[in-house]
């Protein structure tokens, strides 16, 4: 190396950059020892210079130490001041040669050193370097086809590069390499060190493009396919224009436009409809709101906001209509009747939200329907049986996706009036869970007070449900929850007699079952026998579905026949019940048997209308204490404990030797059937007599059912569901009632015919009522305390499945 | 005008001729076609007779040297650059036994001109 030429320069530190001995480059020099530097090449004959590369960028007065020892002379070949800016300099140099420092003879103004001029790398004709040479060549080309906009002066010089290592201080300039690996490039001092670094260098830039390329073409592809829709579109928008057209998405807005100006709406109704409309309009189709303000704009200019229908107030035609459809049921009669009139002179009146409670097929929801009819109104029907969502009554937010307004605004909508007649159906029979609680959104809807200003969650704006006429309906009150309870006027369908339901038969059920059977009435008829026969003996329930059914099966029967052509005019009487229907599915069975002494009749009230049950009771020698069976809930429970306690601290004072027997022996009380729960307090004096008879020995009279509350010092307090409880007794057979006095006002309620045969007895204490419900003396059964098994009737399994008695 | 001009000594080199060092300079050339020969003259105004070099390698014409700004004094500074100064080297290839030629090189009115007398 002694023979390398020794110079003495003046060092410009570079930053960010290192330059190779070839190639022509660009500086601007700004700095003040840099300046110094760059002032002191120009003043020499050859204006040469050392260019070096700093470690660090940061850096701006580097020290010797600070710069990398190896470094390239330049020529100036231009320089310029910038105008207006003296002391920035562009210079543009040529590289020359490499130097390597040998030592710094100057640090200010500006370095200067003594450096050794470095011979180019040795060129090796190796077959490593040749391999290198090709490799390099490969990847090259690679990279230029990867890069799209490589000027063509530069794509020249790489591909006629003939000179390895040229070409590689070449690359190194172009490509992005850091100083690092720059300055390592400008140190390899053999071509072969110096291809491997450039064939490292090369191969990970071409991997980056690669993936570059990759990721630019992905983009590229998902851009197309949304630029050729947009485009499409865009055609098609014009070729409409052409056409003449106007675009789909103007015209619909326009039309709705049309519609909201045209429609009668609530202010504020119109102002949201009218800022819905200018967000659609500024939408584009494709939006996806673009279908959920449209679908918004549709639902609010569908419902009825101001429509109603006219109601006829003609009283006569609205009680002919009511007893058209359905017979009896004067109460409701009444009360709609009522409301009319109430109408007729306030026309401002709230509707009243009725809710019917009874028994199945009773009528409640056809009821509902002929009021709708009498009253002239719209007729909708929602079942509530079994919601669980709150939402569903309410709506969604217009936040989620496919969200809908509630039933009740649906309804609405179908109806296309604000005023008809909304029936709840099956209220009691509204799930609650953790997403919601229907019953409490109901209470909004169901109170007048606050229903003017329904906000369904969808619509998200007042509706006025005041002039809804709601009637709900429901099979027993209990869950139903007392709020909403409280916000209904509750009329009670307590079930239909016989005479009633012969009636009922005669007038609706039996045309309708005929014309259903494709018959006529003069092909089918029934004698009034043969209907009380499949009262009496094919159904059990307090309304008349199964009667209807039954009816519907003997229709059915002879449409056959006639079409067979075995006959033309059918007369049915009650022998031919039997050979219509079958074996007679119930029995009379209470007034054929003889009770044994501990076994009372009691009445029951289930949501299939009145029952008989029996109150079972026997002794226990030798045990002691109650025991109660049969699913007795806890106020019956303490009604059997009242019982005993009241008989036994007055045993004297009756005769009976109460005191003694319930002393010595345990009491065991049973209420058939055994899988159906029961509560309430109305079978006390049931069990009253049980017990008495028990400890008399002397058997309740089998042709007596019974019902009342007893109180610890001997009251009979009056019970609910006088009617139903009734008919029940004398559904089966019975004879003879015993009720509370205080429940005499209620044997109003009982059409006449139905107490025709039957005695009622009022009592007020139970020393009146053992008379009455206990055999006289002399005619007592066995002395037997054990009574016979319980009679398991047809009666029986049906309330096994009707869920709760309430005795 | 100042004309300067002297017989040059040809260096003769081998052909596995190589510039030692990176790229250089190279000056523009005229070259013109006549009785004797070739003239060939180069762009080289500045230049010192003394500090330009031929030489031949088999068949090319090395003609290289090194422009120094002798213009520049102590207090003046650049305000603008524009000249290329430093070494420069032009290698012509001539149809023309450069073994037997006589070379003379002549330095005219900032011209170098090269006499080439192929014989």
């Amino acid at each position: 190396m002694t023979d390398n030429k020794i110079l003495e320069l003046p060092i410009l530190p570079l930053r960010n950059i290192v330059i190779f001995p070839s190639g022509i480059t660009p500086l601007t020099v700004g700095r003040t020892m840099s300046l110094a530097a760059a002032e002191a090449a120009l003043s020499t004959e050859e204006k040469l210079l050392g260019v070096m590369a700093q470690r660090e960028d940061g850096e701006t007065e580097p020290t010797p130490e600070k710069l990398y020892s190896t470094g390239t002379v330049v020529v100036i070949n231009r320089m310029m001041r910038s105008p207006g800016a003296e002391e920035v300099l562009h210079l543009i140099v040529q590289g020359q040669e490499r130097f390597r420092i040998i030592e710094f003879t100057q640090q200010t103004p500006y370095l200067k050193a003594r450096v050794e001029i470095l011979p180019e790398p040795v060129r090796e004709k190796t077959p490593e370097v040749e391999a290198l040479q090709r490799n390099i060549q490969v990847l090259v080309q690679k990279a230029l086809s990867l890069l799209p906009n490589v000027p063509p002066e530069i794509r020249n010089i790489i591909v006629q590069a003939d000179d390895a290592v040229r070409l590689a201080y070449f690359l190194g300039s172009v490509l992005d390499l850091s100083v690092t690996q720059e300055q390592a490039l400008l140190e390899a001092n053999t071509e072969s060190d110096l291809l491997h670094l450039m064939h490292t260098y090369l191969a990970r830039e071409v991997e980056v493009l690669e993936i570059r390329s990759k990721i630019a073409n992905q983009a590229q592809e998902e851009l197309g396919k949304a630029q050729r829709d947009y485009i499409l579109r865009e055609q098609m928008k014009q070729i409409q224009k052409e056409l003449g057209e106007t675009e789909p998405e103007q015209a619909e807005a326009q039309l709705l436009r049309e519609r909201i100006e045209k429609a009668d709406l609530p202010d504020e109704v119109r102002a949201e409809a009218e800022r819905e409309l200018k967000r659609l309009e500024r939408l584009p189709s494709a939006a996806p709101d673009y279908h959920v303000i449209r679908t918004y704009l549709e639902w609010i200019l569908d419902l009825p906001w101001k429509v109603s229908t006219e109601e006829s107030l003609d009283l006569n035609k609205a009680q002919e209509v009511l007893d058209e459809d359905h017979y009896d049921l004067v109460d409701i009669k009444q009360r709609i009747l009522e409301h009319l009139a109430v109408i007729k002179l306030n026309p401002k009146t709230k509707a009243p939200i009725l809710c019917f409670v009874g028994p199945p097929g009773v009528g409640k929801t056809s009821l509902g329907q002929s009021i709708a009819r009498s009253m002239g109104r719209k007729f909708e029907r929602m079942s509530l049986g079994g919601m669980r969502d709150e939402a569903e009554l309410r709506g969604h937010r217009r936040t989620y996706i496919g969200s809908m307004p509630g039933r009740i605004i649906q309804a609405l909508r179908r109806a296309g009036v604000n005023n008809p007649v909304m029936m709840l159906d099956e209220v009691d029979k509204l799930g609650m869970d953790f997403r919601g609680d229907p019953a409490s959104a109901l209470l909004e809807v169901l109170d007048p007070a606050q229903n003017f200003s329904f906000r369904d969650h969808y619509l998200d704006l007042p509706f006025d449900l005041s002039k809804v006429f709601f009637i709900a309906t429901a099979n027993t009150l209990s869950p139903i929850p007392p709020a909403l309870r409280d916000r209904m006027e509750v009329i009670r369908l307590s079930g239909y007699t016989e005479e009633e339901k012969l009636h009922i038969a005669k007038r609706y059920l039996i045309p309708r079952q005929i014309r259903e059977a494709g018959l006529n009435e003069e092909q089918l008829q029934f004698t009034d026998e043969a209907i009380q026969g499949i009262i009496s003996r094919f159904t059990r329930e307090a309304g008349v579905r199964q009667l209807e059914r039954n009816i519907g099966s003997v229709a059915r029967k002879v449409a056959l026949k006639v079409a067979q052509g075995k006959g033309d005019v059918f007369t049915i009487k009650v022998e031919e019940l039997e050979e219509y229907l079958g074996h007679e599915m119930f029995f009379h069975e209470m007034a054929r048997q003889k009770l044994p002494p501990g076994v009372a009749t009691g009445l029951a009230v289930t949501e299939m209308g009145g029952e008989v049950l029996f109150i079972e009771a026997t002794l226990l020698p030798g045990a002691k204490g109650l025991t109660l069976t049969g699913q007795l809930g806890e106020v019956m429970q303490e009604s059997a404990k009242a019982a005993l306690s009241y008989l036994w601290s007055h045993s004297d004072e009756m005769g009976f030797d109460c005191a003694r027997k319930f002393e010595n022996s345990g009491v065991h009380v049973h209420v058939p059937a055994g899988a159906t729960p029961k509560d309430g307090p109305s079978a006390g004096v049931a069990i009253v007599s049980a017990l008495a008879s028990l400890c008399s020995g002397r058997a309740v009279r089998s042709d007596t059912a019974m019902t009342g509350e007893i109180t610890l010092s001997g009251l009979v307090l009056p019970v609910g569901g006088i009617k139903g409880k009734v008919l029940a007794a004398r559904r089966s057979g019975m004879k003879r009632v015993i009720l509370p006095k205080k429940n005499e006002a209620d044997l109003k309620d009982i059409p006449e015919e139905a107490l025709r045969d039957l005695e009622v007895i009022l009592v007020e204490r139970v020393e009146e009522l053992l008379p009455h419900s206990l055999t006289p003396a002399d005619d007592s059964g066995s002395e037997q305390p054990v009574p016979e098994a319980p009679t398991v009737t047809a009666r029986d399994e049906v309330r096994a499945e009707g869920g709760e008695a309430r005795a | 005008m100042m004309s300067r001009s002297k017989k040059i000594f040809i260096e003769r080199i081998s052909s596995e001729y190589r510039r030692p060092s990176g790229p250089l300079w190279q000056p523009a050339v005229d070259i013109y076609r006549c009785p004797e020969g070739w003239k060939i003259k180069f762009d080289l105004a500045g230049v010192k007779l003394d500090d330009v070099q031929v030489l031949i390698a088999e068949d090319k014409l090395i003609v290289r040297g090194v422009r120094r700004d002798t213009v520049i004094t102590e207090g003046w500074s650049y305000h603008q650059l524009e000249i290329t100064y430093s070494r420069f080297e032009r290698i012509l290839k001539i149809p023309c036994d450069l073994a037997r030629a006589d070379i003379q090189l002549e330095s005219r009115d900032g011209w170098f001109i090269l006499h080439l007398n192929c014989g």
